[in-house]
């Protein structure tokens, strides 16, 4: 939600975010383009207690856009956007002639964005979203934490960290842990570091991304439809994990199991099997970017390898109806080492 | 033949390509090649013998530290098989000027494996946080 005072009659800011280990400082035009990259940060909703925060400043502005050469995906490649090394850090462009170049010291980063009229205009706000994404990606590593797509649950002793491709079912899988009792540290970001010792994940976003047709399976949920949808490309609503199930968050966990989840039909229920540690670490790796710097895979892989070595891996797949039945997760939960 | 096939680039011998990086496992290493994007695993023997490739080997060199490191004869056509294919998978190529290092021994010589993933990651992504979300068709 885009707080009121970031409408689009505000002043041009000077906004304070956190994202988890990082302090963002926001400047840009207001209107659209603040309000986009705010509603973005905003996401954020953990307070950050492991340690120093990082100091990142963004500073924003519209301009005719186009007028760089274009960066071509040396660093990174994506579908919008390409990211090139540069000489005192990255530069990155985007389908639609918007400009990203980050200086970086030892104390934080300091990125420039320039937005063109047409994408601002447009409000072609994904690209801004790549560009921010970007932003916060390079930070959570510079500060010592592998950004991970997933979700992640604790018990207590247990940990897990629950992995799929986008709208492979990790919300719901959470959610039915999380009513057997399991904790959560969110459903789709997470942040991970071992740096020598058993591995650690971070919570940075407790916002769940929910469809309403989990209602079916979990009536406590009530109808959602009726909320704001997650954005233009899917039913998915934002709900925040603590207006579900009160005290179910959790803020870090030690991962002793890494879950692959797969659906599929024309077989019942969950299936569970244990994946060897090739399988395990093949897992991690995909739910993270790696970007095309010798240092930082190297990094990313080993801090990812510490995490796989030290837990087991558990493939559970997810068959017709299989949140029908309540006791069901039970048992795929004592699958859980 | 499998020596043309080697020694054919009227190079000394190969060594690792730059965009290829390792990192250890408890039992052997992890390969990634940045441009490919696939990945492989590698057993310790398999390590210790790709690792003589970071500075640069020949052949015959790497041949002689898997007997030193206890190949046995049926071993060799199985060191030479990897380094074809870490050859015809570009994770090693052509180079001049060669080191041919001592390299450190496995714990315990076995048969070298080199596995790699079916499945590259993703090259381009959508998401700098998520690489699981598909590129649009």
């Amino acid at each position: 939600m885009i707080p009121a005072s970031l409408s689009p009659s505000s002043p041009t800011g000077g906004l304070h975010f956190a994202a988890g280990p990082l302090e963002v400082e926001l400047a840009a035009p207001a209107g659209g383009l603040l309000d986009a990259i705010a509603a973005c940060l905003d996401l954020y909703d953990v307070s950050w207690t492991l340690g120093p925060t990082r100091r990142v400043s963004l500073d924003c502005t519209i301009g005719p856009g186009a007028a760089e050469v274009p960066a071509q995906g040396r660093y990174l490649e994506c579908a919008r956007m390409n990211v090139d090394p540069a000489p005192d850090g990255l530069r990155a462009t985007t389908n639609h002639g918007a400009a990203l170049e980050g200086t970086f010291t030892d104390s934080g980063e300091h990125w420039r964005m320039s937005a063109s009229r047409e994408l601002v205009d447009t409000g072609w706000w994904p690209e801004v979203e790549d560009m921010l994404t970007l932003v916060l990606t390079v930070g959570w590593r510079r500060a010592g934490w592998v950004p991970l797509h997933g979700a992640a649950l604790t018990d207590g002793p247990r940990g897990a960290i629950v992995c799929a491709a986008g709208g492979g079912g990790k919300t719901t899988f959470m959610m039915a842990m999380v009513r057997i009792g399991w904790r959560s540290l969110g459903d789709d970001k997470l942040l991970l570091r071992s740096d020598g010792s058993p591995s650690l994940v971070a919570a940075i976003k407790l916002m769940l991304n929910v469809d309403p047709a989990v209602e079916t399976w979990f009536p406590e949920v009530g109808d959602l439809t009726g909320l704001p949808e997650y954005s233009a490309w899917t039913v998915k609503r934002r709900v925040a994990l603590e207006s579900l199930w009160p005290k179910a968050s959790q803020l870090t966990m030690r991962p002793t199991t890494i879950v692959a989840l797969q659906r599929r039909t024309g077989v019942q229920g969950f299936v569970i099997e244990p994946m060897d540690a090739a399988d395990t670490l093949a897992t991690l790796l995909r739910q993270t970017v790696i970007p095309h710097d010798r240092a930082q895979a190297r990094w990313i892989m080993s801090e990812l390898a510490a995490c796989a070595g030290a837990a087991a891996g558990v493939r559970v797949i997810v068959g017709d109806g299989a949140y029908a039945d309540p006791a069901a997760i039970e048992r795929v939960a004592e699958a859980l080492r | 033949m499998a020596g043309e096939k080697l020694n054919g680039a009227h190079a000394s011998g190969y060594a690792l390509r730059p965009d290829v990086v390792a990192t250890i496992l408890d039992h052997g290493a992890l390969l990634l090649d940045l441009d490919s994007k696939y990945f492989y695993l590698l057993n310790p023997s398999g390590w210790a013998v790709t690792q003589l490739f970071e500075n640069g080997a020949s052949l015959e060199h790497v041949m002689q530290r898997s007997r030193t490191w206890g190949a046995t004869d049926a071993d060799n056509g199985a060191v030479r098989e990897m380094v074809e294919r870490l050859v015809a998978d570009r994770l090693i190529e052509p180079a001049d000027v060669i080191a041919n290092d001592s390299g450190e021994a496995p714990a315990a010589w076995q048969p070298v494996s080199l596995e790699r993933q079916a499945e590259p990651l993703q090259r381009v992504i959508v998401s700098a946080f998520d690489p699981s979300i598909p590129l649009a068709e």
